[in-house]
């Protein structure tokens, strides 16, 4: 920051005074001289939107070290690091976009880090101050309500295997940052062969592609690890890994030419909340958190096919979920099907969907009107407000009932159970007739995980085009 | 209270009481077995006889339901997450103590929930628990 004081100090005053733009523009190589060297340029990619990001409208933009002050610019220290174990730019540069079959724009990537999450989290006060600026509560209401700071979202790592420090405020999204961010996770869709449009989506919806997220439950860095994750990637670490030594694949070799990017076996990978910098300190992430997500990828989908095609061998006669969809006589995209579920298995872990999934195909067969069409796949469905307050008065109704019945804490438990489906049936306006299979997931399974990946999917389409950023019909039938 | 709560509240007394009358739920009797069947699982020194009475109680909660309507949502799904937990380990035949322990992680790896802030669900976390029982 001092060098670039320095360099302020020295421009011509009359450029300065005469014209901001010119000025801006002279200035933006100066801006950039202390954090990045031999930098490529977006300019001449298309970084159009239908979107309006702080003051830039139409088109997709960066923010620079400047803009954000000095409490937002603390990546500019591990940037400089990965500058030293990346000499020549292969993730700091800009790359010209080529495309192909597992890429999508940089503009999505971009998008996805400038519209997800506050720039810093919000304090009581703050927040108290927005509702008396939207003018939609009463003096009354607002002296009532309990304001509570907004949680501390990112991390900060001293080192890579110590426990992360949270911090209020978002990391700035300079153009160095951005580009390691998109070049790492080009390189690993290219190399471990994730398409993107499948997968910044779901990023969307968890980390906001960000380095540093650290969630409620520390759920850690880009690809939002918690300690089941971690191990996930450890159990199929030592496969992957070979695969990635043996690739020829230029992406492949450009990853693991980053230092530690690659541990060395699976019991060097940190799994425990205490150690969770090691998905997050920068370097050598991103590029080792976005290789252990294309493993836990890979995984997940093994899994998730695993669970779908799976019998017991226990149950003679037992129905899986092609016999299943095969009674129903209903003609669905199978593949399509298979997405949907392997997208909440991220979440939710592989076979919990599956097993959803298959009882709601036997509660539909014990329908009248049962019968499945490729409506009651539509997962733009989002349930009315209210979830919260429902499950406490059912919860708080069938208690006190419980008491003047004396009932056990286990029949207590069902009926809280059976009374909170029956009123999120009528919240979300279902009495009387078949639930859909996002209804059944959010009554039941209380997961609307797969519609909260389909607004993301839905926002790019909106802002960037359809299809740019996603796939075709991403997530429905 | 508001007056759509006081409703809500006769008609939750009003259905319950209906309930009341009902015979012992296919949920009770399936918790039940399982209750059952942690106490002799616990008694039970020898890995292979531990696996008959798990074997012998799956297949009884396997017929429950099979000789039962289909219960409330709530219900069937409880007891489909507790038998497909318990789907990675296979038909007596196959079944080799040395390889127990992988039983169990495989049944972890494909039910454990990766989101830890909503907790397992209780019948998961109960099969796990048998799982590890079976194998201890």
């Amino acid at each position: 920051m001092k060098i670039l004081l320095l360099l302020l100090l020295c421009l011509p005053n009359a450029h300065a005074a005469s014209n901001s733009k010119a000025t801006a523009d002279m200035l933006r190589p100066l801006l950039n001289a202390n954090t990045t060297l031999n930098r490529g340029s977006y300019k001449n990619m298309d970084m159009s939107c239908d979107c309006s990001i702080k003051g830039s409208d139409n088109e997709v933009t960066f923010e620079t070290t400047d803009s954000c002050g000095p409490d937002r610019n603390y990546l500019q220290g591990s940037l400089l690091a990965f500058r030293k174990i990346d000499p020549k730019g292969a993730f700091l540069n800009t790359r010209p976009y080529a495309g192909g079959k597992n890429l999508i724009p940089p503009k999505c990537v971009l998008y996805v880090m400038r519209t997800s999450f506050r720039d810093v989290a919000r304090t009581p006060e703050q927040k108290k101050q927005e509702d008396i600026a939207a003018g939609k509560l009463t003096a009354q209401e607002i002296a009532d309500k309990n304001y509570t700071p907004d949680p501390s979202q990112f991390a900060s790592c001293k080192s890579s295997n110590g426990e992360p420090v949270r911090i209020r405020q978002k990391p700035c999204i300079t153009e160095d940052y951005f580009n390691l961010v998109y070049n790492s996770l080009s390189d690993v869709s290219e190399c471990l062969d994730l398409p993107m449009s499948f997968t910044v989506p779901k990023f969307a919806n968890e980390s906001g592609l960000n380095n540093n997220v650290l969630g409620p439950v520390n759920d850690g860095g880009i690809g939002q690890f918690t300690e089941s994750a971690l191990k996930d990637v450890a159990n199929n670490y030592p496969e992957f890994k070979n695969q990635i030594l043996a690739s020829n694949k230029a992406s492949c070799k450009r990853l693991r030419s980053v230092p530690g990017a690659l541990v060395n076996t699976a019991a060097d990978i940190k799994t425990s909340d205490a150690e969770r910098c090691h998905a997050i300190a920068m370097p050598p992430n991103p590029v080792r958190s976005l290789l252990y997500y294309g493993i836990f990828y890979q995984a997940a989908k093994r899994y998730s096919n695993n669970a779908w095609n799976e019998g017991d061998s226990k149950q003679p006669g037992y129905e899986g979920v092609d016999e299943l969809l095969r009674k129903s006589g209903a003609k669905l995209d199978n593949a399509k099907l298979r997405e949907m579920l392997f997208v909440m298995g991220y979440n939710s872990g592989p076979r919990p969907p599956v097993t959803g999934f298959k009882e709601w195909l036997r509660y539909r067969a014990s329908l009248k009107n049962g019968k499945i069409s490729a409506k009651d796949f539509d997962f733009n469905f989002w349930p009315p407000k209210g979830f919260s307050a429902i499950q406490k008065d059912a919860e708080n109704d069938v208690r006190a009932l419980a008491a003047t019945k004396n009932w056990d804490e286990a029949r207590t438990r069902r009926e809280i159970s059976l009374e909170r489906a029956k009123r999120r049936t009528a919240h979300v306006g279902a009495v009387g007739r078949p639930l859909t299979l996002p209804e059944y997931f959010y009554v039941y399974q209380n997961s609307i995980y797969i519609s909260a990946v389909k607004v993301q999917a839905t926002r790019l389409d909106k802002a960037l085009g359809a299809g740019t950023c996603t796939q075709q019909k991403f997530l429905e039938l | 209270m508001h007056p759509a709560k006081i409703l809500g509240a006769l008609a939750l007394i009003a259905s319950f009481s209906a309930h009341a009358a009902e015979k012992v739920p296919v949920i009770t009797q399936f918790e039940q077995q399982i209750t059952a069947l942690e106490a002799n699982l616990a008694k039970e020194k020898n890995i292979a006889k531990r696996y008959d009475l798990f074997l012998a109680t799956h297949d009884s909660l396997v017929k429950l339901r099979k000789s039962n309507p289909r219960q409330p949502e709530p219900d069937e799904l409880s007891m489909s997450f507790f038998l497909d937990t318990l789907n990675d380990f296979p038909a007596k035949k196959n079944f080799q103590a040395k390889n127990c322990s992988v039983y169990v992680k495989k049944s972890k790896t494909m039910m454990a929930n990766r989101n830890t802030e909503e907790g397992e669900d209780p019948m998961v976390a109960r099969a796990f628990k048998l799982a590890e029982a079976i194998c201890k």
